[in-house]
């Protein structure tokens, strides 16, 4: 299970408080992507909290939830 | 010197029995891969292996190879709930849900092998009126395409079902369901092993742990496939792998739209027998069955988010587990012997991708999502079909690529049974 915890409101719980919203970054640069076996940037809905999308980033093997950040202040240059 | 045994029958039996059981061969050969074949086709599950038998068995192409990274039949044809049913909503679908439906019903005479087809009826229950209207539609559609299935009434569902929780206390009464009197399951192992045994029988390779690295085109056409037990020539080329498509086809330019997610499903301790029909539910959402064995093959919706991990998370266990005990409460001490996870390959529209892909001589037949293992021999037939003449067979021709871009979506959200 995925121990997520939203950068916006601080709540920390787990992956049904949240819900999946797909690879990180505008759609036109999303919908052709192949998922790979490796970490994955993701949105991510704080549903049951204060109800920001938020960036995560996700190994879609092993379910190591890695970093999760606001929407602009992704932990990296630029959007991706 | 005896002639080995290769038919199992119960004369066959006799015979070896007075030999001490000596002359049975192996149901498939281990074969090593040769450097060239007439066609290759990628992933030894059900659909990879029914393609390359009836390749073999109709159309006389017995130069075939089929590769695979693991070991047969040991991906979604392994975790799977085995249920059989063509209760569709869609023209398009029913006849592949259907023509594979029928097929399965003389399939162990055909194969030569128990795949323990046990068509006891499947009963989908309507728990709302929304429900309700939704099967009552695939009932109209079902009867108007000749796909023996209808809307059975409440006490119809209670004398078919009498184990079934009921009454006024319910917070989602029962209000009718959808019944198709030949639906039910068989057994998955038994589909791939049988498909594996008659191919073989047939001269066709089946090379277990051969990873496709990638696909090798020259210009607009293919021409081979690189594993990593080196190369492999190939004028024709399908790929059956599933969640694993699409890195494959993605270096050639072409994008499935597949998205791989865990499918959870779990077997209970044996139980006497109580329960004949496979039952499914939307609105609790899970899907039982009872095996000849007595165990409960219980399966339920997806995980949440996309995955290549065959281990799913807690949540849909749960969910899963509150649904079967909705409508059976008296299984509340009942304990889970076995659970599994498979990535399914899931497509915009619940539809599988079957059709030409990107270079001449390259084929798909992936996208099956969570209801795969029914479609089995129909996929096999029509693919089959397609690679022997080049020509996209009618029944296959709606469930080509092209479908996305044209707006032509086969949408089986509803009547694919799994929420996701």
């Amino acid at each position: 299970m995925l121990m997520i915890r939203c950068p916006v409101c601080g709540i920390a719980a787990d992956e049904t408080e949240f819900t999946s919203g797909g690879l990180y970054g505008r759609l036109e640069e999303t919908e052709n992507r192949v998922i790979p076996r490796d970490v994955v940037r993701e949105w991510w809905l704080c549903a049951r909290g204060c109800g920001t999308w938020f960036g995560m980033a996700r190994h879609v093997v092993n379910q190591r939830v890695t970093a999760t950040w606001a929407a602009g202040d992704e932990p990296w240059d630029g959007r991706h | 010197m005896r002639r080995p045994t290769r038919r199992y029958s119960i004369l066959s039996l006799l015979k070896e029995a007075r030999h001490g059981h000596s002359g049975w061969v192996e149901a498939w050969r281990k074969a090593e891969p040769r450097s060239s074949y007439d066609v290759v086709i990628v992933g030894a599950g059900g659909h990879g292996i029914a393609t390359a038998y009836y390749l073999a068995k109709l159309h006389g192409i017995h130069n075939v190879a089929v590769l695979e990274k693991g070991w047969l039949g040991g991906g979604n044809t392994a975790r799977n709930t085995g249920i059989i049913r063509s209760n569709y909503l869609r023209r398009e679908s029913m006849a592949l849900y259907g023509l594979s439906h029928s097929l399965f019903e003389h399939l162990s005479q055909e194969l030569d092998f128990n795949v323990m087809f046990t068509p006891r009826g499947l009963v989908e229950l309507a728990h709302t009126r929304q429900e309700l209207a939704e099967l009552s539609r695939i009932a109209d559609a079902n009867r108007h395409f000749g796909i023996k299935s209808w809307m059975i009434p409440t006490s119809e569902v209670h004398s078919l079902l009498p184990s079934l929780d009921q009454g006024s206390h319910k917070r989602f009464p029962l209000l009718g369901a959808l019944y198709q009197p030949r639906g039910g399951f068989a057994r998955h192992d038994a589909v791939a092993w049988a498909y594996a045994r008659m191919a073989s029988q047939l001269g066709v390779d089946i090379v277990e742990n051969c990873g496709v690295e990638s696909i090798i085109a020259d210009g607009e056409r293919i021409v081979g496939v690189q594993t990593s037990r080196g190369r492999i020539d190939a004028g024709t080329i399908m790929v059956a792998a599933a969640g694993e498509s699409p890195p494959l086809l993605a270096p050639l330019g072409v994008n499935l739209p597949i998205e791989p997610v865990t499918l959870q499903a779990f077997v209970s301790e044996p139980l006497k027998p109580f329960l004949n029909p496979v039952v499914m539910s939307g609105a609790v959402h899970g899907y039982i069955s009872q095996t000849a064995k007595g165990e409960l093959v219980i399966g339920g919706g997806t995980d949440a988010y996309p995955s290549h991990s065959r281990r799913g998370a807690w949540p849909p266990i749960e969910d899963t587990v509150a649904a079967m005990l909705e409508l059976f409460p008296f299984l509340s001490r009942v304990r889970l012997m076995r659970h599994w996870g498979g990535s399914v390959d899931i497509t915009p529209d619940r539809s599988p991708l079957i059709g030409p892909a990107g270079p001449s001589g390259l084929y798909v037949n992936c996208g099956w999502g969570t209801g795969g293992f029914k479609a089995i021999p129909g996929s096999g037939f029509v693919t089959a079909s397609m690679l022997a003449t080049g020509k996209v067979p009618p029944i296959a021709v709606p469930f080509g690529l092209e479908r996305f871009a044209a707006g032509r979506m086969i949408d089986e959200s509803a009547a694919s049974g799994v929420i996701h």
